[in-house]
Parts: structure tokens; sequence; C-alpha cells
């Protein structure tokens, strides 16, 4: 059937859409590719016989348009909430993708996230004062500045934005800015205390 | 004024999502310091960038990262190393390609432990299915093997086949027509030849095969088109798996870098290195092989050859072994001594040379050092401890070896390899013309050395240094065969030897002259 292979990048995407990023198929990309090819060059053979005379072409042709711009939606519905997708993963873990993750991506996906980490950090730059604004913090409106945390496991020393130093030992505790340590719990480095 | 800067420097850094360390940053504003006020923001920006080039594995940056980010920032202006890189076969980068992920990963990643010199079991299992997965994956890419294209007309131009796993035939009891696979030839029992890939092995029956070109050899691939009845496989045509030009490689692998050498981009996408080749027309590059230092006539064409090239120092010599016409016995290290310091001296007496060419001494099969096992390790320090010191841009290294200049890549490999697969080959070809059936099976087969591992034995987990995928520019065999050149899918094969005769090369056209030195009486014969 026409456009069958395009549907499968889309079914493939529905079904990562909730969890980590598949690998990039790009053997069934290059396959519709080549599928569109092939119709492409069909059509511009029909095309050329109906304007030289030929009759009862038209249907064909229109059928073909039709899977020609299906399989380009779906090309392009399948890369963009791919690109959609390492969007949210650079607000969530941040400038560096964990190993696992990046293998998934292709070459160019690659790339792309590279450009889009380096606009971003400009932009966040430019914005506010003393040096920027961080952006990718607090994605939730904080409830308190200051949160106590317990550190699990040897991290070394550890710098605040005021210059003092703390030393994050296995089980000691702190009361550290938010915004300075929550990327630390994110890591697994940290554990946020909750009290109550 | 220190805390303004180190706010300004954990403010950018944290803005592109990175941590730094204590020391880091402490280290970070000690580099920024020397630098005046106006510089120091597209400093940290160039330093911020390098560090993102960088393979990181968490955001924290330590001191080690900054470290090698300020280096490549400082020594970014002049990129003279990056020129020309010459590649040990022990140092050269070790791929895995995975089928899940349709990849090459660096084999660190997949957790492939790191290769030792006397590997094990699971190392020499990887040396064939490394082949294997490697072939697999670039036959099944290729136009006739890819699933029909629905849409398409079909016509008979464009049949389209499909590769049938040995498992496949193992488990039919009806007689199979028209089948395809790709396996590996072996003899397990003696006389008998078998077909092998992972899944299991098949006996064939080669009395109706018609050969396309190639050196079909124990151990090597191949594409075999025939029926299978009766537990035997009756070929009727055998092949080589379709070669691929280096640039399709590329196109679906992006720019890893699996030559080698700086980076982790390939030289070939680089536009500055490509700029550098295209101003330096005239670079030149000298293959001489079997340079034996004892004989006095070699000695004396030598210097006519250095007093030649004296005026127009080319970019490299590459020197082949063997170094010695024979072997000495005991005595063979001191003489090689001897003659290296001869040659040291010949050659200081052109200071041109000494200043503006570089020396590559790539050792033969009977240099010292442990022999026939491939790669082969450089000859050892203690005998060209001599040269390396008079001449600063002498080079020892492995059989096979590696160089980069500018985009181009190059393969040197000196061992007797086109006798050595006549010898092995299943079925000799007869119109003769060995050049192009070898050139063409090392292409296909995407390694140097495709023969059995008792007739060729190499170092299991250092198989990757003899591999040949993506396809250099140039493959340079020497071997005391009589000289040819030859080209296919976009790689030259050539072999300089035959008694001093040797190859200039012109790297940017990739042209290959063959010229024999006028003044060179062929009259010693090996």
């Amino acid at each position: 059937m026409l456009a069958e292979k395009a549907l499968e990048l889309i079914a493939e995407l529905q079904r990562t859409i909730d969890s980590t990023l598949g690998p990039y198929n790009e053997d069934t990309a290059r396959h519709v590719l080549e599928e569109m090819k092939a119709l492409f060059e069909q059509n511009q053979k029909d095309v050329s016989a109906t304007v030289a005379g030929e009759n009862g072409l038209f249907s064909g042709v229109q059928l073909r348009h039709a899977a020609l711009e299906r399989n380009k939606r779906c090309l392009l519905a399948y890369i963009y909430n791919r690109l959609q997708h390492i969007k949210r993963m650079r607000w969530e873990f941040g400038s560096v993708l964990p190993s696992d993750v990046k293998l998934n991506l292709g070459e160019q996906e690659v790339q792309w996230f590279g450009k889009y980490n380096k606009l971003l950090a400009n932009y966040m730059r430019s914005i506010g004062d003393h040096g920027g604004l961080d952006l990718t913090q607090d994605l939730k409106p904080p409830k308190t500045l200051f949160i106590e945390v317990r550190c699990l496991m040897d991290h070394g020393e550890f710098e605040t934005q005021d210059g003092n130093i703390v030393l994050l030992k296995k089980n000691s505790q702190h009361f550290l800015l938010r915004s300075e340590c929550e990327h630390l719990i994110r890591q697994g480095v940290l554990e946020h205390i909750v009290h109550g | 004024m220190t805390t303004k800067l180190k706010q300004n420097i954990t403010g950018a850094f944290k803005m592109h999502g990175f941590t730094l360390r204590s020391e880091a940053s402490k280290y970070l504003v000690d580099v920024l310091n020397l630098i005046n006020e106006v510089q120091r923001e597209d400093c940290l920006d160039k330093i911020i960038e390098s560090v993102q080039k960088q393979q990181l594995s968490s955001t924290l940056i330590d001191r080690s990262v900054c470290e090698q980010a300020v280096q490549e920032c400082n020594t970014d202006q002049d990129e003279s190393d990056d020129v020309f890189g010459v590649i040990d076969a022990f140092a050269v980068p070790r791929f895995t390609y995975v089928t899940d992920r349709k990849k090459f990963i660096e084999s660190d990643t997949v957790g492939i432990p790191p290769p030792c010199l006397h590997g094990t079991a699971a190392d020499k299992n990887r040396l064939f299915t490394n082949k294997y997965t490697m072939l697999l994956q670039r036959t099944q890419r290729h136009d006739l093997f890819t699933p029909p294209v629905i849409g398409a007309q079909m016509d008979e131009s464009s049949k389209k086949f499909q590769l049938k796993p040995i498992e496949y035939l193992l488990g039919s009891t009806a007689k199979l027509g028209e089948i395809i696979v790709l396996g590996m030839l072996t003899q397990l029992k003696e006389g008998k030849w078998y077909l092998e890939d992972p899944t299991g092995v098949v006996q064939i029956d080669l009395s109706e095969a018609n050969f396309q070109n190639g050196l079909f050899t124990e151990n090597c691939f191949v594409l075999a088109e025939g029926w299978y009845e009766d537990k035997i496989f009756h070929i009727n045509a055998f092949g080589f798996p379709p070669p691929e030009p280096a640039k399709t490689t590329r196109s679906y692998f992006g720019n890893i870098n699996f030559f080698g050498g700086f980076g982790n981009q390939c030289a070939k996408a680089s536009s500055k290195l490509r700029q550098i080749e295209q101003d330096n027309e005239d670079a030149m590059f000298v293959f001489l092989s079997d340079v034996w230092l004892d004989q006095v006539k070699v000695m004396e064409k030598l210097r006519i050859l250095f007093a030649g090239y004296a005026d127009f120092p080319p970019t490299c010599f590459i020197l082949c072994g063997n170094f010695l016409s024979s072997h000495q016995g005991s005595q063979h290290v001191k003489i090689m001594k001897e003659c290296f310091h001869n040659l040291t001296e010949l050659i200081c007496e052109f200071p041109t040379l000494v200043e503006s060419s570089r020396f590559i001494f790539v050792p033969g099969p009977q240099d010292p050092g442990p022999m026939t096992i491939l790669p082969r390790p450089p000859i050892p320090n203690s005998v060209t401890e001599d040269i390396r010191k008079k001449i600063p841009s002498a080079q020892f290294t492995s059989n096979p070896c590696r160089i980069q200049y500018c985009t181009q890549e190059i393969v040197v490999f000196r061992e007797e390899i086109v006798t050595k697969m006549c010898r092995n080959c299943v079925k000799f070809p007869e119109d003769g013309e060995v050049p192009s059936h070898f050139c063409k099976t090392i292409v296909s087969q995407g390694h140097l050395c495709p023969l059995p591992l008792h007739v060729c034995p190499v170092y299991w987990a250092y198989d990757a240094g003899l591999q040949l995928y993506p396809l250099p520019d140039l493959v340079v065999c020497a071997d005391k065969f009589d000289p040819f050149h030859t080209t296919s899918v976009d790689c030259t094969v050539m072999n300089p030897v035959s008694n001093y005769q040797f190859v200039f090369m012109n790297c940017t056209a990739n042209i290959t002259i063959r010229l024999s030195w006028p003044l060179m009486d062929l009259a010693i014969c090996s």
C-alpha cells in the first residue's frame, strides 16, 4: 500500500511519545524518500504524456500526488515531534544528555541540539542583570528560597555563588539556596529533606 | 575584582547548563586574569564552546576539562599539527556496529574491555563477528538488497534480492532455489568447503560455481548464489559483497573519526584542512620499499635521490622495510644500528630535508621485533635512538600504519600479501590480472588481510588497525610483487616496489606517477 512505511514511522513515534526517545529510524526514513522519488518520477512522466495529448492519466497522477503529500506530512511530523522531544529534554536534563539517550539521536539531531543549546544560553545571558537569568531553573514556582538537603554520596567541595565552600560529604546535611543545589538533586547527589 | 570575575565565569557556565567545580573555576580565573577586559568575554565564549565539543558525561566540569578546553583555544590559531598525522595501528579507534541503533559506537562505550596483546576467546570471536556485521549492514544497504519501493515500476534491471541467513537453509527440508547468502568461506574438514555465518554452517558444492572477479581466499566473506538440497548448498555464482564509497558511508554515519588522529570529527569534514591542502598543491610523498641499507649501491642511490630532492623537499619520505638485505643472525641488531647511523649521516648532509621533510619508517617482516603477527610494532627504540635524536622529524611506526595529510587518508602496509593471497586462493583467476583482482578483494572485504589466522596471524584485539572502513583514499601495499596501481570506488591501491623503483605522489589531485629513477640501474635483484 502506498505511504505505508511513512505510517510506520508515525506509529513508532506514538509508541515512544511518553517514554524516552527511540532511536532515529534512518532506514525507514530513507525508504520513504525513495518511494517519494519513484512516485514523483512517474508523475513527471505521466504529466508530460498528458501535455503531449494523451488522455486518462489524470486520476493516477492525483492518487500519486496525494500519496506524496501524505508521505511528506508523515516525515515532517516524525522529525518535528522528535525535535520537540529533544527540546524538552534540554529543559529536563540540562545541556549534557545521558549517553544512552544521545546514542538514539541521529547525526543531524545532535547538531540541532547543540545549536539549540547555544541559542538558549545566549538568550538567557542577554536577559536579566548580573550576567543573565537561568530560565531552566524553577520550572514550577518555588515554595522557599532555601531548602534543607542531605548528601547521598561523597561529592567533594561545592562552591556556592557567594564564594563559600561547602564540603559535600555523605550523610551530611546542609541548608542551601534552592537554585544552586537543584541540579545536584536532579543528578541524585543530594536529597531534599521534607519535614512533616 | 577576582570575585566579580569568578561570578561572571560561573554565571556564564551556568547559563550553558554547566556547573564548575571549585578548582576548575579557580583555574579559569587565573587564566582569564591574564587577558585584558575587552577580550575576556570573547575568550570565555570560546572556552565554553570548546567545552561543549568535548565528550562530557555530566554537567559538572572539573579542572582537566577546562585545561583541555583552554589548550584547544590556544592552539586554535595554528592548526599545523592537524595537517599531518601518523597513526599507529595500535592506536586506531575501535568501533562496534550496534544493530539495534544502526550505528557505529566506540567499543569502550559498548562495554568491550580495552584491547590487550594476547586477547581472550571473546576477542577472537569479535574479530569475525565485527567483520561480518560491518559487511552485512553495508550489503543490506546496497540497491540490490534494499526492499522494493512501493509504487515504482518493476523492470528486469531493478531486480531485488533478499539475503538469507544460513539458519534458513538448515531449517528447510525441501529444495530451495535462488538463494543468496552472505557468509565466510571456511574449510572445516580437509578438502571440503563450508559457508559460515553467526547462525550456522553449511557445506557447499563448488563444482559448478561461476567465480566473479577477485581472489577468493579461505576466511574471506562472499555472497553466494545457488540452490539448496540435502544439506548441501550448490553454488551457481560466487561474488564479493559490493563495496561502498567512503562518501556513502559518511552520509550514513556522519563525520565520526573512524581513521584515528586528531579530534572527534574526521578530517574530511574540515574546510580549513581542505583549504590548506588546496593551497599546497605541490605537496609530495615519496614511497620507498625494501630499502636495504646494508647495500652500498642502495646508499649511493639514496644519496642521488636526496640530492635531487634537496632543493624541493617533499612533505614526507616513507621508507618501508626490510632495512637489511638478509637476516644476519645474532649480529642483526648491531648491523642495523650501524646502517641507521650511516643513513642519519647521509640525511644530515641535506639540511633542507632534515628541516622540512618528514621521514617515516615502516618495519618489514624481517626487521627486529616480533615477526609474523600483525599489526607489527615499530622497530625497537634502542635500535633507532641515534636517528631520532639527530633527525627530529623521523618517526618509527607500526606495520600497517595510517597517515593523514590534510583531508587525505593513506594506509601503508608492508607485507607479502599479494603472494600470500594468490597462494591461498580457492581458484586462481585465469586471466592473470592479479592487481585488479587483489584491489577488488581488499576493497570489498574492507580489510587488509582476508586470510585465515594460521596463514597470516593477527593480534585479535588489534584487528581494527587492519580494517579499511570507510575506505581510505590510498592504500599502499608494499609487496615484492610487480608494481601496480589500480583504483576502484575512489580508493587507490598501489604497490611501489620493484627493485629501486619508487613512487612519487601528488596528494591534492591524488595522482600517482611512477618514475623509475633514471640513474638507477637495476643490476641488483633480490
